[in-house]
């Protein structure tokens, strides 16, 4: 990873990715991939005939301090220490100091657990902190997440065959869909580099957030992907190195598409407001997503169940610390062995897009295989970064108008 | 020199002799006999889908006698579906194709000695899987209630596979369709019927509305629920393709956007199965069919307007094959005169239906030749250079055609003979049954057979036939060698101005399906592909005494006196698409006139050479896509067809030369051939569905 300025410099996110020796597969990874951001980094323009940190750029420094810079001048009394903790600094920070600062601050929230029986089971704890004072340990579940049965998913390759008919109409999405959501979602509201650059920081941060969390519960689940059980799948794409369920691009997708929904929302704008038709599709491409890592061969539809599931729940948490009004806290329980093996992935029975709510139960009212727990915020958790982050990105969606 | 590269080395396969009785049909015997070797143990036990021809017969009487002739310890064999009614399967019918379902062991019997059963013919449909097929079914169909409509109405009926009816141009509201049935037969049953799906007006709606959120209709869930997709069981839908046939088709018959839905226009649809284009022994669509229009007319009867008439109902079904008798008594064109030829093809009927079929588009396929002997004395013999393509996973078959003639016995008019590209020549075969000519391979499986058969009334003609098997197979099975065969026509009795007319089936793999078939061809030399520019030619070269031939290919399904067929021009430049096939058709039992000399008219079937296709609706509601060929031309007249009957014309054949006569007039000249458009090209442009 790269800390100088250059504009392609964003592209070192894709470091970040590093997770897959895949590099672009890596999923995450595409973070860098969406590179738009090069253009906001305009200041490569400035080194137009070398690069800042080029052997010939230095050396012009050098000579030209040499020449102008004169004898030594008293210091201006005027210059005093910087501000503790005060979010005005974040503006004058790059982008991927601020990415290092917000995921600390989403990341030192979260601890996780495994239980490893018969059937493992991971589970992310929420750490509330009090502002102001030293961290008290004090763990709260968010997320637990239990594997299906092995049987479960053989259970389930019966989809993987049926998808794989459908490989050639959905190729250039599926190829295109390698890296982040946000290109996609951008197709459904304006959003552009130069336009709402907050917005979109807010949602990488909300990606690299989702990824620190998957890629930690798939590891500890360790469900093996499609490819292994039938020499038969033959994914038109390779296969991720990392464990199957919960699925990564369904979270991703996922908890893009309800942070943004949660944007539109509180920006107040009438037109975002009327019936949940901005959210619905969001949903229904953050869907169409995770079902097309199905139909390439490298997901269980149940993954992207428990991978939609964990994606709306952080947005929900995310959001917490993000949003000074947020109402709701969210904590959602995946039991995998109750899933119906027979059964697809469908996100109408996690959420309701119209009020952007979660269903607290999901499958047979008495058997569900998902339950999530909504409970009005007393408190408003405080992350000040977060805020001011949440604050630019929510200017980008009032609209204006002429007076 | 290639002759001599071929003695050297000695021949895979043999020829042999195999006596065999005279009666059945040896192609459907074949298929029978190979089928198994190619099909899964745990599927050999599965029905077959077959229609049979019932001669002054009843349904309830050919039942007894598959009773009688049946073993108690077999597994029960035969499976009438309860679409026929109790009261109707006591019907006797003079003539009658009748959907059933049936086992190998009952299929060889009757296809052995169908006189016994009271059947002329049986002809197979593919391979059921026994889940698709409720035998206890106790179910008989009862009266439906009416549907009452405007007074004006007209129905369209479409036949097709994937047909995305829950697209927003076949709704009136939100949760509102516009389609009163469809009928689902690629999916295990649900219901009543002991064959797929039926879902009336209130059980879509009531999907719809369950699939409906934010103004916005889940598409896919409503498919995977109403049971049109279902990605676990693996039956493949095209519905779950952005472009979709039948989508495509029925939008341009009967689409209209949905805030601006006509209430007189109300739709009905079967959904046929598209797995049988994966059938090795290459499955028929003819069971389906039947099916289809069984309960597509009863449903149909169903309409009334609001002054107690009843309302013309308008089919189209876009398909298309190759072979056949070309003389409007194949099979198809029998079922399609049973439904709309006499009395229903009458404005006094009890309710007038047409159907629109496609002219099809073999017209550059090199799958037909007329092999013509004028010359007296010593007559030479003619040879067709036909190409097996390798790689071919379903079974492949050529069909000889001959004259008609009323002596008997018949005059032995040709002999033909079949060399496989090793070199190795069989035995001639005649016109005479008793006998017919196995290929063996070195195992001493049958790999493909020449044989003769007498097909009986209406089309009492004999046809040789040469069936394949496949070429390629994933497990070991006995395949036909692929290369360059040869089909060796000598003239023996045949009259100077008779002819043998040839078809290869079709059996190509259509775009989005799994690879499969491969189209045969034949290679003559002589054939002239392309112009002195370099263009296709569309037309056979004045002259040209080449057996291969444009003329002729009419889809064999488009034979029959009463389908209304188009053809397809290209609406930029109004010339007829290169691949719009073309007649003539062969005169039933002698007769001196045909049923039809090609399509009636011909509509767009591109926008420009370069714009192919036309645009109507994709599998997704608001999504457009390009689709071309005679099968889009087809329906696009059949919506013209509809304002016009609304206007009050009879909407017949002659009604609708007429209008392409009218209208030819607005195109650049010259007129297309009769052979290729009929009375002309039709000025149709389907702008309610497009943006």
């Amino acid at each position: 990873m790269t800390n100088g300025n250059g504009g392609g410099a964003e592209g070192g996110f894709g470091g970040f990715g590093g997770f897959g020796g895949f590099g672009g597969f890596g999923g995450f990874g595409g973070f860098g991939g969406f590179g738009g951001f090069g253009g906001f980094g305009g200041f490569g323009g400035f080194g137009g005939f070398s690069g800042p940190d080029s052997p010939l750029y230095t050396e012009a420094l050098l000579t030209t301090r040499d020449g102008i810079v004169g004898a030594p001048l008293q210091l201006d009394p005027n210059i005093v220490q910087g501000c503790c903790e005060d979010p005005a600094n974040l503006a004058r920070l790059s982008r991927d100091v601020r990415a290092s600062i917000f995921m600390f601050e989403l990341g030192t929230r979260v601890t996780f657990s495994a239980d490893c029986c018969e059937q493992s089971t991971a589970s992310i704890w929420r750490i509330d902190k009090k502002p102001g004072q030293p961290p008290k340990v004090q763990a709260k579940p968010l997320i637990e997440m239990t594997a299906p049965t092995i049987d479960q998913f053989k259970d389930q390759m019966n989809y993987l065959s049926g998808y794989a008919d459908i490989r050639q109409d959905r190729a250039a999405e599926i190829l295109a869909q390698l890296s982040s959501p946000v290109p996609f979602l951008s197709s459904i509201v304006f959003m552009d580099p130069a336009r709402t650059p907050y917005t979109i920081e807010l949602l990488d941060t909300a990606l690299r957030f989702a990824n620190y969390n998957h890629m930690r519960i798939k590891y500890a689940l360790a469900v093996k992907r499609p490819i292994e059980f039938s020499p038969q799948v033959q994914p038109m794409i390779p296969t991720p190195t990392h464990g199957s369920l919960p699925s990564g691009h369904a979270t991703e997708s996922f908890i893009a598409a309800r942070l943004l929904w949660k944007l539109l929302l509180a920006a107040g704008t009438p037109q975002y407001q009327k019936d949940g038709v901005w959210g619905e599709m969001m949903m229904r491409l953050a869907s169409r997503i995770a079902i097309n890592r199905t139909v390439a061969g490298v997901h269980f539809p149940v993954d992207s169940v428990a991978g939609s599931l964990l994606g709306l729940t952080l947005a929900e948490f995310v959001a917490e610390y993000c949003d000074p009004d947020a109402k709701y806290r969210t904590s959602a329980k995946f039991d995998g062995p109750r899933f119906n093996p027979a059964h697809d992935f469908d996100w109408h029975q996690l959420y309701d897009a119209n009020d952007d709510q979660q269903a607290p139960v999901s499958g047979p009212a008495d058997d569900p295989w998902a339950t999530t727990e909504t409970t009005k915020l007393k408190k408003h958790k405080h992350s000040a970064p977060l805020h001011w982050l949440w604050g630019k990105a929510v200017k980008e969606w009032q609209d204006f108008s002429c007076k | 020199m290639q002759i001599e590269q071929k003695k050297d080395r000695p021949p895979h396969q043999t020829w042999k002799t195999i006596p065999t009785e005279p009666e059945g049909s040896d192609a459907v015997g074949f298929r029978l006999a190979q089928q198994a070797k190619f099909v899964s143990p745990d599927k050999e036990q599965g029905w077959w889908s077959a229609v049979i021809d019932l001669r002054n017969t009843s349904i309830a009487e050919f039942a007894r006698r598959v009773e009688e002739s049946s073993d108690a310890k077999t597994l029960p064999q035969l499976h009438i579906p309860n679409d026929y009614a109790k009261a109707e399967q006591g019907l006797v019918f003079e003539a009658k194709v009748v959907m059933i379902f049936a086992r190998t062991e009952l299929l060889q019997k009757v296809n052995e000695n169908p006189d016994e059963f009271g059947v002329a013919w049986v002809r197979l449909g593919s391979i059921f899987d026994p889940d698709f097929i409720r035998i206890e079914s106790e179910y008989q169909p009862s009266e439906h209630s009416e549907i009452t409509v405007p007074n004006g109405s007209l129905i369209t009926a479409v036949i097709d596979d994937g047909i995305a009816f829950g697209n927003d141009v076949f709704r009136d509201g939100l949760v509102s369709t516009r389609v009163e049935y469809a009928t689902i037969l690629p999916v295990p049953p649900n219901g009543p019927p002991s064959v797929g799906k039926e879902l009336y007006k209130p059980q879509i709606d009531a999907f719809l509305a369950a699939n409906t959120a934010s103004m916005l209709l889940d598409e896919n869930r409503f498919y995977q629920q109403v049971g049109l997709i279902d990605f676990y069981d693996g039956t493949f839908s095209p519905t779950s393709l952005r472009r979709s046939h039948g989508t495509h088709i029925m939008g341009l018959a009967a689409g209209y956007p949905m805030a601006n839905a006509p209430d007189d226009r109300p739709i009905i649809c079967a959904i046929l199965p598209s797995r049988v284009t994966e059938d090795i022994s290459g499955g028929s669509i003819l069971p389906s069919l039947v099916l289809a229009l069984e309960r597509l007319t009863k449903q149909a009867e169903r309409f009334r307007c609001e002054d107690g008439s009843t309302p013309s109902v308008v089919f189209n079904f876009s398909y298309g094959n190759f072979a056949g008798p070309h003389d409007g008594t194949g099979p198809v064109a029998r079922v399609l005169e049973q439904y709309f030829g006499p009395p229903h093809d009458c404005p006094d009927s009890d309710q007038m239906r047409r159907m629109f079929l496609p002219a099809g588009n073999g017209n550059l396929s090199r799958t037909h030749a007329m092999l013509a002997f004028p010359e007296t004395g010593n007559r030479p013999q003619k040879t067709l250079d036909f190409v097996l393509l390798p790689d071919d996973r379903t079974a492949s078959e050529v069909q000889l055609w001959m004259p008609f003639s009323a002596a008997n016995p018949l005059p032995n008019f040709v002999n033909v003979r079949v060399t496989t590209p090793d070199g190795s020549q069989s035995g001639p075969v005649g016109i005479s049954a008793g006998s017919y000519q196995a290929l063996l391979n070195e195992n001493g499986d049958e790999v493909a057979r020449l044989s003769y058969e007498f097909e009986p009334s209406p089309t009492e003609r004999g046809v040789i036939t040469l069936s394949l098997n496949p070429t390629a197979s994933l497990v070991p099975a006995p395949l036909a060698p692929s290369g360059r065969w040869e089909i060796a026509v000598q003239p023996d009795q045949i009259a100077p101005d008779d002819a043998v007319q040839v078809w290869i089936e079709r059996d190509d793999t259509l775009p989005g399906f799994k690879r499969g078939g491969r189209q045969p061809y034949f290679d003559n030399a002589c054939y002239q592909r392309f112009g002195k520019y370099g263009a296709p030619l569309a037309i056979d070269p004045p002259g040209s005494d080449c057996p291969v031939r444009r003329a002729g290919t009419l889809s064999g399904f488009a034979t029959g006196p009463s389908p209304l067929v188009i053809g397809a021009y290209v609406k930029s430049n109004g010339k007829m698409a290169d691949y719009s096939a073309a007649g003539p058709t062969t005169p039933p039992r002698g007769e001196a006139m045909a049923y039809r000399d090609g399509p009636d008219a011909s509509a767009p079937g591109d926008d420009s050479p370069v714009l192919l296709g036309v645009l109507s609706a994709g599998s997704s509601s608001g999504s457009m896509v390009r689709l071309n060929g005679t099968s889009v031309a087809s329906p696009q007249a059949a919506r013209f067809t509809v304002e016009g009957i609304a206007g009050g014309a009879s909407g017949s054949r002659k009604w609708l030369w007429n209008q392409a006569e009218t209208q030819d007039p607005n195109f650049p000249p010259p007129k297309p051939l009769e052979t290729r458009s009929g009375g002309g090209r039709l000025k149709i442009t389907v702008d309610e569905i497009q943006f």
